[in-house]
Order: C-alpha cells, then sequence, then structure tokens
C-alpha cells in the first residue's frame, strides 16, 4: 500500500524521536511522588487533560473502524462515534464529583462511596479488573499495529506488536503520567494535522465538495449525506430504536461513572488536572475535538467512497483512510502521515500502560501489600508494574486471533447491565456496596442467559443488541433495587463525609438534611431580593450546590455535540445548513461559558483551600488499612 | 486495487520538505515551552 521513500522514513524517524524524547525529558517531574508519577500532581491547566482525553479518545484501530462505519453507512455511521458525547454532561456532573473526591482510581472511589467489607470487595475486584482490561486493550491496539505494519509495508505481525510498544516504554516507565500527558499533547498536534490535511486533498481529489456530493448523488446514493437515514423504527441497517438506545446510553451515560469504557481512563484525567473548573473543562474540550474530528473524518471518508464506491469487503473498505494517506500525500508528507500514525498509537499504548500500573501501585500493592510505602518505593512499583503490564499485553496480542469474539462479548457484558447501576451509585444515597456488587454479578448471570443460553433452547428469539441492552437493564435491576433494599444503608458517618467532599447530584435528601444538622454544610443560602434568572454572581457556599444553571448547560451540551459533529461534515461538503449548525453549536458554547464559568470559578476557587487537609485525610485513610480512621 | 487518483494532488519542495519543517518546529517548540513551564514549579 505504501511505497517509502528515504525521506518519508526520515521524518517519521524525525517526529518518533521527537514525540519520544520529548515525552523523555518530563522523568525529572515524575520521580518525585506517587502523585507526580500518576497524576502528574494534579496540576494541569484544562488543555492538557483536554489534548489527552482527545488522544485516548484516538486509538490505534479508532481510523479503521470509524471508515468501516462511514463507508458502510454514510453520514448516519457518525452516530457510532456519538458514544463518545457521555462527556457532554460527564464533564458537568461526574467529572466535578469525581475530582472532589480525590480518589486517584475508580476503584478508590468505591471506598469513598461505600463503606466497609463491601467497599473493599469492589475496590479490588475494579482493580484486578481493570489491571487486566489494560492488558487486553494493549495487546488489542498491539495487533491492530501489527496488521497496518503487515499492510502497508509487508512487515510480519510482531514487528508492529512489539517494537513500538517496546520504544513507548522507553518515556512511560521513566516519566510515568508526566510523559503520557506531554507524549499525547504532541501526538495530538501531529495527529490532527494528519487529519486535517488528509480531508482537505482527499476532497480536492474527489472533485472539490459539490463533486464529492454530485458523484454520491449520480450513484443513487443520495441517502448517504443524510445523518437521519433511518431504515424504519426496528428494522433494517439503522433502526430508529437503536439510535435511541445509544442517545439514552451515551448522553444520559455522563450523570454516572464507568457508564463508557473510557470513563476509566478519562478519570485520571480528570483527577490530574489543577481544580474543578480545569477537570469540568479538560473533558469537555476533549469530547469536542473528539466529535470534530469524527466529522472531518466522515467528509474524507465521504470523498473516498465517492472516488471508489464498489468495495465490498469490510477489510479492504475500512483502510480507507490509511489508503487516501499513502496515495494521495506527496513523498515527504506521506512519511509524517506514517509519523502520525505511530503517534496515534504510541499515546493509546502509554495511557494504558500508565492506566494499568496506577490501579495495580494504587489499589492493590499500596492498598493491600505495602500501605506504608514511600513515595520512592510507590515511583518504583510503578515502574515494575508498568513492565508486567508490557510483557502481559504481548501475551494477550498473541493469542488475540483466538479469543477475539468472546472478550468482545465481555466487554458488552460489561458495559449494558451495570449501566444503570453505575449511574445510580452517583445519584442514589441509598444505594449500597452489597447493591452495586449484587448488580455486578447478576450482569454476568443474566447476560449469559440473555445473549447465548436462552437463544439455543429457543426459549428468546436472538435480540438484537440495543433490545439487549433494556432487558439487561430490567432483569439487573430485578436483582440489585431488591438486594439494596434488603440489606442496611451505608452507615451515616461515611455518607455525610462523601456528600460534603463532593457534594453529589440527584436523590441525596436524607444526607444533605443530616449534613446540615451536623452544622457541616448550610441549607438553602438566604439572600435578600429575587433571584436573577440566569445568576452569574456566586458564594464558594450557593455554588457548591446545583442550580438551575447547571440543569441548563447539561441540556445544551450534548445538543451543542451533535450540532458540532453533524455541522463539521456537512461544512466541509459545502451542503445546505453545515454553517448554520456550526455557527449555533460556537453561539450555545459561548452561552454557556457565559453562564457556568462564574459559578465553576467560586467553587472551584474554595475547594482548593480545602484540598490540603482532604488530602491529608485521605493518605491516612490509605495507610491505616482496616483501621476505622476519625474523619473528625 | 485501482490507484484513487492518477496523479498525486500535491507535490514539489514546499509540501516535501517547507510543510514537514514547519510541522515539526511547532511540536519541537511546543514540547520545549511545556518542559520551561512545568520544571519551575
Amino acid at each position: 500500500m505504501a511505497h517509502f521513500t528515504i525521506l518519508d522514513w526520515f521524518w517519521t524517524a524525525a517526529f518518533l524521536l521527537l514525540m519520544v524524547g520529548g515525552a523523555f525529558f518530563f522523568y525529572r517531574l515524575a520521580r518525585r511522588s506517587e502523585s507526580d508519577f500518576f497524576l502528574a500532581g494534579r496540576g494541569l491547566p484544562w488543555w492538557l487533560p483536554a489534548s489527552s482525553v482527545f488522544s485516548t479518545h484516538t486509538a490505534t484501530d479508532t481510523p479503521m473502524w470509524i471508515t468501516g462505519v462511514l463507508y458502510a453507512h454514510g453520514l448516519r455511521g457518525l452516530w457510532y462515534s456519538f458514544f463518545a458525547a457521555w462527556t457532554a454532561i460527564g464533564a458537568f456532573v461526574s467529572a466535578r464529583i469525581f475530582r472532589r473526591s480525590l480518589a486517584y482510581t475508580q476503584a478508590e472511589w468505591q471506598t469513598l462511596r461505600f463503606s466497609g467489607l463491601g467497599a473493599e470487595l469492589l475496590r479490588g475486584w475494579l482493580a484486578g479488573w481493570q489491571v487486566f482490561m489494560n492488558m487486553f486493550i494493549l495487546g488489542w491496539v498491539g495487533i491492530a499495529m501489527g496488521k497496518v505494519g503487515q499492510l502497508a509495508f509487508d512487515w510480519p505481525v510482531w514487528v508492529g506488536l512489539v517494537i513500538p510498544t517496546l520504544i513507548t516504554a522507553l518515556y512511560t516507565l521513566a516519566a510515568g503520567y508526566w510523559g503520557v500527558v506531554m507524549g499525547d499533547f504532541l501526538q495530538g498536534i501531529v495527529a490532527v494535522f494528519a487529519i486535517v490535511i488528509v480531508t482537505v486533498v482527499a476532497i480536492s481529489a474527489g472533485g472539490g465538495p459539490e463533486g464529492v456530493t454530485t458523484r454520491i448523488i449520480e450513484l443513487g446514493e443520495g441517502w448517504r449525506l443524510d445523518p437521519f437515514a433511518f431504515t424504519g423504527w426496528f428494522t433494517g441497517d439503522f433502526p430508529a430504536a437503536w439510535w435511541l438506545t445509544m442517545l439514552v446510553i451515551a448522553v444520559i451515560g455522563g450523570f454516572g461513572m464507568g457508564t463508557s469504557l473510557d470513563w476509566y481512563v478519562e478519570a485520571q484525567r480528570i483527577q490530574s488536572a489543577k481544580g474543578l473548573r480545569d477537570a469540568t473543562y479538560g473533558l469537555w474540550a476533549g469530547g469536542a475535538v473528539t466529535l470534530i474530528r469524527n466529522g472531518f473524518w466522515a467528509a474524507s471518508i465521504l470523498a473516498f467512497f465517492a472516488m471508489a464506491p464498489g468495495i465490498a469487503e469490510q477489510a479492504d473498505y475500512e483502510l480507507g483512510w490509511f489508503r487516501l494517506g499513502f496515495e494521495l500525500l506527496p513523498v515527504g508528507l506521506a512519511g509524517v502521515f506514517f509519523g502520525a500514525i505511530l503517534a496515534i498509537h504510541l499515546s493509546t499504548i502509554s495511557s494504558h500502560l500508565n492506566l494499568g500500573a496506577l490501579y495495580f501501585t494504587r489499589d492493590l500493592y499500596q492498598r493491600y501489600m505495602k500501605p506504608d510505602a514511600t513515595n520512592t518505593e510507590l515511583v518504583w512499583m510503578g515502574r515494575v508494574a508498568t513492565l508486567v503490564l508490557l510483557v502481559g499485553s504481548f501475551f494477550y496480542g498473541m493469542m488475540m486471533q483466538e479469543i477475539t469474539r468472546w472478550l468482545i462479548f465481555a466487554l458488552w457484558l460489561m458495559m449494558a447491565g451495570i449501566w444503570l447501576p453505575n449511574i445510580l451509585q452517583v445519584t442514589w444515597w441509598r444505594f449500597n456496596a452489597w447493591g452495586y456488587l449484587a448488580a455486578w454479578m447478576a450482569n454476568l448471570g443474566v447476560a449469559w442467559l440473555v445473549v447465548w443460553v436462552l437463544p439455543a433452547f429457543g426459549v428468546l428469539p436472538e435480540l438484537p443488541d440495543y433490545l439487549q441492552f433494556w432487558l439487561l437493564m430490567a432483569l439487573g435491576a430485578a436483582v440489585f433495587v431488591p438486594v439494596t433494599l434488603l440489606t442496611k444503608p451505608e452507615p451515616m458517618d461515611h455518607l455525610v463525609r462523601y456528600y460534603v467532599m463532593t457534594r453529589p447530584v440527584g436523590n441525596w435528601g436524607p444526607v444533605h438534611r443530616e449534613a446540615v444538622r451536623r452544622g457541616l454544610i448550610e441549607d438553602e443560602v438566604k439572600r435578600t431580593g429575587p433571584r436573577p434568572f440566569l445568576r452569574r454572581d456566586w458564594t464558594p457556599e450557593e455554588a457548591d450546590g446545583w442550580s438551575r444553571e447547571d440543569w441548563l448547560v447539561i441540556v445544551l451540551s450534548p445538543v451543542i455535540f451533535a450540532l458540532l459533529m453533524i455541522g463539521v461534515t456537512k461544512l466541509l461538503l459545502l451542503q445546505p445548513l453545515g454553517a448554520a449548525m456550526v455557527i449555533a453549536a460556537v453561539a450555545l458554547t459561548l452561552f454557556c461559558y457565559w453562564l457556568i464559568d462564574p459559578k465553576l470559578r467560586a467553587v472551584s476557587g474554595e475547594y482548593e483551600t480545602r484540598q490540603a487537609a482532604y488530602l491529608d485525610d485521605l493518605e491516612v485513610g490509605v495507610r491505616t488499612i482496616g483501621q476505622e480512621v476519625d474523619h473528625g | 486495487m485501482e490507484p484513487l487518483v492518477a496523479t498525486q494532488p500535491l507535490t514539489g519542495f514546499f509540501w516535501s520538505w517547507i510543510v514537514p519543517v514547519l510541522l515539526f518546529v511547532i511540536a519541537f517548540g511546543a514540547t520545549w515551552l511545556l518542559y520551561k513551564r512545568f520544571s519551575k514549579d
């Protein structure tokens, strides 16, 4: 597929060296403490987590699967990538709550929200699962890179699996999360450049925006330009019921933690931001740039379709974006393009190496094996864990061919039946550790029955995935709701401490009243004079709560994301409404910023003054396992 | 596979050298500024 010259290899090597060397240099900052090695000392301004959120939403196989759905579906295929829109509401809800909890990982958060044996079981389970998941993802993307190397340059598959991972390990071992986030920023620059230039060149080669759309209509494929080309409510390749289910999973998922598999990665980015405001803007901007990027990709794939409409095999047409880059870019730039593919791969590898090592070090080693470990020991343990992840990923990569079908099924299981409990743990005070554990266990059993066993015996028809989602949700709830109500709520002391620290959204009335009774927070803060319809001056105490300003932004945010994604593609192809959609998205974004920024500044500034005391308390809690800590 | 286009659209010194050099300088400069900013904390 690619015919490289010396000049191409020169540019590939130059960018590879810059990315690895640039990230490696941050080792001086990473070796200072556990917090530096895994969270960059919680000191990053919003645009660094934002570029990392974008980079982690861009994995090695992303160009292939996005090209696949866009070539098969046309513009409506963009909705398959809209699962990233959990960041729309997540930025304003779960990111704020998680950042306030100060947990390093989702596993650690379980012990702040829940208590006792149930919470420790959840923490151990989630940490072990995430160590395994990160190894699996590393093997998965490693094999994807191996196949790219094989297709483009006829390299054996092991070359792409092993060599880039070893190169990435150099800076991930030395510089930890500092290296990951700086590498992501650099790789973001190179990847965005490649995506934009390939899109422009592809549209131009396809005969310009009008040439591309005219050709698609001439082919009798005009429906490909319609993002709402439904094939019926429940029938065909693109039923409206699938679209509505996707919207619920993606958009409402922003109220929970773990409703998307990306949450576990992005939680680390949220916690590395220097405050609540930076955590919110970081996740929001990262999600927005990801969806704008998908709009650029869609335009280039529609141009590819106009040039090469008759490709029948998925394995062939999903290489469309790679073909555009290697065939249309001149000598030199093609080398930069391969540098961008490597950049995307390196950032994926480094993120998962560091995240897996974080779960291993913080939630397994420090929590259960050596609670009094020093910072030096923890940084070294982080490096050992990175190596363990690296070796484990090679084993997964080598057996990936045989186990893919089963693991995809296992992943689907993890997300479908556990989606609702992941929201309830954030929004419902009465939900307890035993209810959440029961949800995980019920999920494993019920999914097995619904997907495999009952259809095999003819008890259930084989349902499409979007109907399985609703059935799994209902069957899971039939187990975890009774378990929750038949067991005791978490102890009020524990809940009050969590509530005052994180101020969660949703049904927390009894805990709120108890916190007020203890004098820890003020109830509705009284003000003289009428309240303006949209308030923009806040005291920190007022800004701690949830108000109509929050809800307005929560409603508008997913609308902005949809307008951006579809609008960018239509604008690039000069379709009607393209410019109007992009202008509307920008105007709504400015309005949301005008409305919510004063509130975020008030709550963020005040929280930072309390953060140091909370952190001391948290560390004492980690180091005194098995003893109840007096939280005062 | 049929090639997508008969002739490559972008050619010459500008696309093979100037554009990659500019991108490299931007990326290198960004790294240097980031390191300068965060290493003085």
